[in-house]
């Protein structure tokens, strides 16, 4: 579950690149060949004697091709929302990251934005390139484990908005510093820097 | 063409073209009844079902925004029914079909 404070506002959700779901559909595909591929071999080889029917044939072997449908119809919900809930949420404040594997495995974690040190894209040949996809590599600040976005559908744009948030939070922070020590000669304290 | 046909009648006759399944042989049979047809739709709707309650925590818990859970939901449903009715009625033609 993302945590998203009261007073902060979420900018962007980010997702896989459409063409990673390709590869989901190519698989569907091949899931609804399989019952033309059954009857194709229902008819050729001798396997229509092995079944013996009450009622008509037709009638049962479209319910059993509906059946494979709904079947398939559930596997592609199961994709989709894998593909669904691997997420990318950019906020005022902070960047979740969200990795879905599967439905009971699920790898979540979230840098404050002015944490970011280097922000890196990799685009990795023709397809990637063309269809401008790739992975967001986010290095941040001490030793916390670096953020590796694959597959992220227009990365510059998003490494471009990350790098001005990036900009706004340490200008905005560097002048609360500002602020404080202001108030703090205003207030006859010494400043720690004196 | 005339020879072609010949050839084809002459398989028929001596039951070539269907080559003995050993199942069939060893009269193993798999008799298709309209229970049967109810048990499969029964487990698939058990199978739905469990899937249903998963992919439903999972949109409401982890999805990002109301809208768009809106439109899965709406969708996925409408659809799984659209499939249950058409097997429901697919099984009970099957029964009236005896």
């Amino acid at each position: 579950m993302i945590e998203i404070d009261q007073n902060e506002r979420v900018l962007r959700t980010v997702r896989k690149h459409w063409f990673i779901l390709l590869s989901d559909l190519f698989l569907l595909v091949i899931c609804l060949a399989v019952p033309v591929v059954f009857l194709f071999t229902l008819r050729l080889l001798p396997l229509g004697a092995l079944f013996s029917w009450t009622g008509s044939p037709a009638i049962a072997q479209g319910f059993f091709i509906v059946a494979w449908l709904f079947i398939v119809w559930i596997i592609a919900w199961a994709l989709w929302t894998n593909y669904y809930l691997d997420v990318l949420v950019i906020t005022d404040k902070r960047i979740f990251t969200v990795e879905q594997h599967g439905f009971f495995r699920r790898t979540s974690s979230s840098f404050r934005i002015d944490r970011i040190q280097n922000t890196t894209i990799v685009q990795k040949g023709i397809i990637q390139t063309l269809l401008n996809f790739g992975t967001i590599h986010l290095e941040t600040a001490g030793e916390s484990e670096n953020f590796i976005g694959t597959f992220i559908a227009n990365p510059y744009e998003i490494k471009k908005s990350i790098n001005k948030m990036h900009d706004t939070a340490i200008e905005k922070s560097q002048l609360v510093h500002t602020g404080d020590s202001t108030s703090d000669v205003l207030a006859g304290n010494d400043s720690p820097l004196l | 063409m005339r020879y072609a046909r010949r050839q084809v009648a002459h398989l028929e006759s001596h039951s070539l073209i269907m080559i003995p399944s050993p199942l069939a042989e060893q009269s193993f049979h798999i008799l298709v009844t309209p229970t049967l047809l109810f048990g499969v739709m029964a487990l698939l709707l058990l199978g739905w079902s469990v899937f249903t309650l998963i992919v439903q925590y999972h949109w409401k818990n982890y999805g990002t925004g109301k809208l768009e859970v809106f439109t899965m939901n709406f969708f996925y449903l409408v659809g799984s029914l659209l499939f249950i009715a058409f097997l429901a009625a697919l099984a009970i033609l099957y029964h009236l079909s005896k």
